[in-house]
């Protein structure tokens, strides 16, 4: 008994201040950065898309700035000074390029404090401007912009070069998302049973308020009662709230919450509240040493070419390329035989199944950041077909695509070596 | 000498202080949406649409004799304030205890700016009338006049 605080202490102490490569915090800052900087332009809502216009410099016109007259501080913030309408409207326009340089990776440790401070600052001066999407905002950029979130990704990362150290960072900021989103999910939830929405009142009297926006909204109401949509918004948002934090049930939640934040913004004026909660989601993608290996052919350039090109999208490194001719490379991955991967390369998954050919490609793609919300499409019957059909073809004429002569290039001797 | 642990070097290196971080950060969630749901005020607690109110704030200066004098705002409430103008008919989506807070906040406020001769008090009543079809709720606030 005694010894159990100590546990909890060390627990707490891993869950919080383990460090980590810090790929995943370098992906929150270009998505969240992104989120921000739309919102700084006036650019959300899917619904609208077409209609968009961004704004740069941005449009702050007089008759928008609420300082001037009554603007009710918050309690305790009263000492705050109101800028007057030039300098307010200059602190708005320079969210735009401190959340560019933010997002873009470029003198990070400047850019993110100072967005995070002067997104504060606005907010903090007048409790009539208060948005729940402004709040969130807020808390991930106090959680982000103070982090060494430019070690990867970014021009700094660039502009460093390769020999730049990365060291581990801790995994503080990322935690702080992870339990932000199911807090918001759950209280979205809790603060929803109430006899208006679980009767479907609420819902009818938002569709008569103007509140739906855009064609899909319209088809939306037309095959789903108020009661149901009701229902199934607490139902989404509470699931959502556990299946977040259960290991087990987090990539099926991901995907749910990914659903439900694309079909609130095509159907509901929001402001950037779903592009903030799909940028934060990112903080859930997993990080870590590769366990899937994906065996191609080291002899072929346009298979060297496409691994290249795969590593491009694998910003969290979690696959490892494994030339299968390499002797004794294709066993000890547990691949097929030398024989089966002359004719299509495999993937060999951290609970040892083996895909191959198309279906290993389509596997690859679902776990990279860049192409996992279009990689289902590969699933639909005649996209798969024809995808077989495709890399059939492509495997069989390797060689040829690779501009060569149509033969099989001897390894290297240092690879056969390795 | 004694082999540490991962987490013990990861304690080792961590300066007290960061442990207030997160300690923080997740219990004023805790809090701000533990409070919201008590006092009907969405603000910090994520109560995304949970209710809609039909607000309608009249204001009446309080003289010295008891008798009232209506007032009316006037440029004073610029954007989202304009909802405490007096007209009837204003949506307000924050709850109940955010709505007084700003009826308040506007009395105190203009109480203390050029009130009419003989003036002690300003005084809003606020109607409203969650999401349409419910009950009306009335709520009266108060501010003394200074000296």
């Amino acid at each position: 008994v005694s010894a159990a605080p100590g546990r909890g202490l060390a627990a707490w102490t891993r869950f919080w201040f383990a460090r980590e490569p810090s790929q995943r915090l370098a992906l929150l800052r270009i998505f969240f950065g992104a989120a921000v900087l739309f919102q700084a332009m006036g650019v959300h809502g899917l619904y609208r898309l077409p209609h968009v216009r961004a704004g740069l410099p941005r449009h702050f016109a007089p008759d928008e700035y609420p300082l001037d007259a009554f603007r009710l501080p918050w309690p305790g913030l009263e000492w705050l000074p109101a800028p007057g309408y030039e300098a307010y409207r200059a602190l708005e326009i320079a969210l735009v390029p401190l959340a560019a340089l933010f997002t873009a990776g470029l003198f990070t440790r400047v850019a993110g404090p100072l967005l995070a401070l002067t997104f504060a600052y606005l907010f903090a001066l007048s409790q009539l401007t208060y948005h729940h999407h402004l709040f969130l905002f807020l808390l991930g950029l106090l959680a982000l912009g103070f982090s060494p979130a430019g070690d990867h990704y970014g021009l700094d990362a660039y502009l460093a070069g390769r020999a730049r150290p990365r060291p581990l960072r801790m995994v503080l900021p990322v935690r702080l998302i992870q339990v932000l989103l199911p807090l918001v999910y759950l209280f979205s939830g809790l603060q929803k049973l109430t006899p208006g929405w679980t009767s479907g009142e609420y819902v009818r009297l938002l569709g008569q308020g103007g509140w739906f926006q855009g064609p899909v909204s319209a088809a939306m109401l037309a095959v789903a009662s108020p009661r149901a949509l009701g229902l199934l918004t607490i139902a989404t948002e509470l699931l959502l709230a556990v299946g977040l934090c259960v290991p087990r049930l987090r990539r099926a939640a991901l995907w749910v919450a990914v659903a439900f934040h694309l079909t609130i913004d095509l159907t509901m004026e929001v402001r950037g509240y779903s592009w903030a909660m799909l940028a934060l989601l990112v903080a859930y993608a997993a990080p870590g040493p590769p366990r899937t290996v994906a065996l191609y052919d080291g002899a072929c350039g346009f298979c060297g070419r496409s691994v290249r090109a795969a590593n491009l999208l694998d910003w969290l490194r979690r696959v490892r390329w494994v030339d299968f001719r390499v002797p004794g490379a294709a066993e000890a991955a547990g691949g097929p035989a030398p024989a089966v991967l002359e004719r299509e390369m495999a993937v060999v998954r951290s609970d040892g199944s083996v895909l191959r050919g198309f279906d290993a490609w389509r596997d690859l793609l679902g776990r990279f950041p860049a192409t996992f919300l279009a990689a289902p499409l590969l699933r639909v019957p005649p996209v798969a077909r024809a995808g077989r059909a495709a890399y059939a073809r492509i495997a069989a004429e390797r060689f040829c695509l690779a501009g060569g002569a149509c033969e099989i290039q001897p390894p290297p001797a240092s690879r056969a070596a390795a | 000498v004694t082999a540490r642990t991962g987490a013990e070097e990861t304690t080792a290196r961590i300066h007290p202080l960061w442990h207030v971080v997160p300690a923080v950060f997740v219990g004023g969630l805790l809090l701000l949406g533990a409070r919201s749901l008590v006092v009907a005020d969405s603000r910090f607690g994520w109560g995304m649409f949970r209710e809609v109110l039909v607000v309608d704030v009249d204001y009446v200066w309080v003289l010295e004799d008891g008798t009232q004098r209506p007032h009316w705002p006037g440029a004073e409430l610029k954007g989202p304030a304009h909802r405490l103008d007096g007209r009837p008919g204003h949506l307000y989506g924050y709850g109940r205890r955010a709505m007084r807070d700003w009826v308040t906040g506007y009395v105190r406020w203009r109480a203390r700016r050029d009130p009419p001769p003989g003036a002690v008090a300003l005084r809003g009543v606020a109607a409203w009338t969650v999401n349409r079809s419910g009950p009306t709720w009335r709520d009266v606030v108060e501010a003394p006049v200074p000296p």
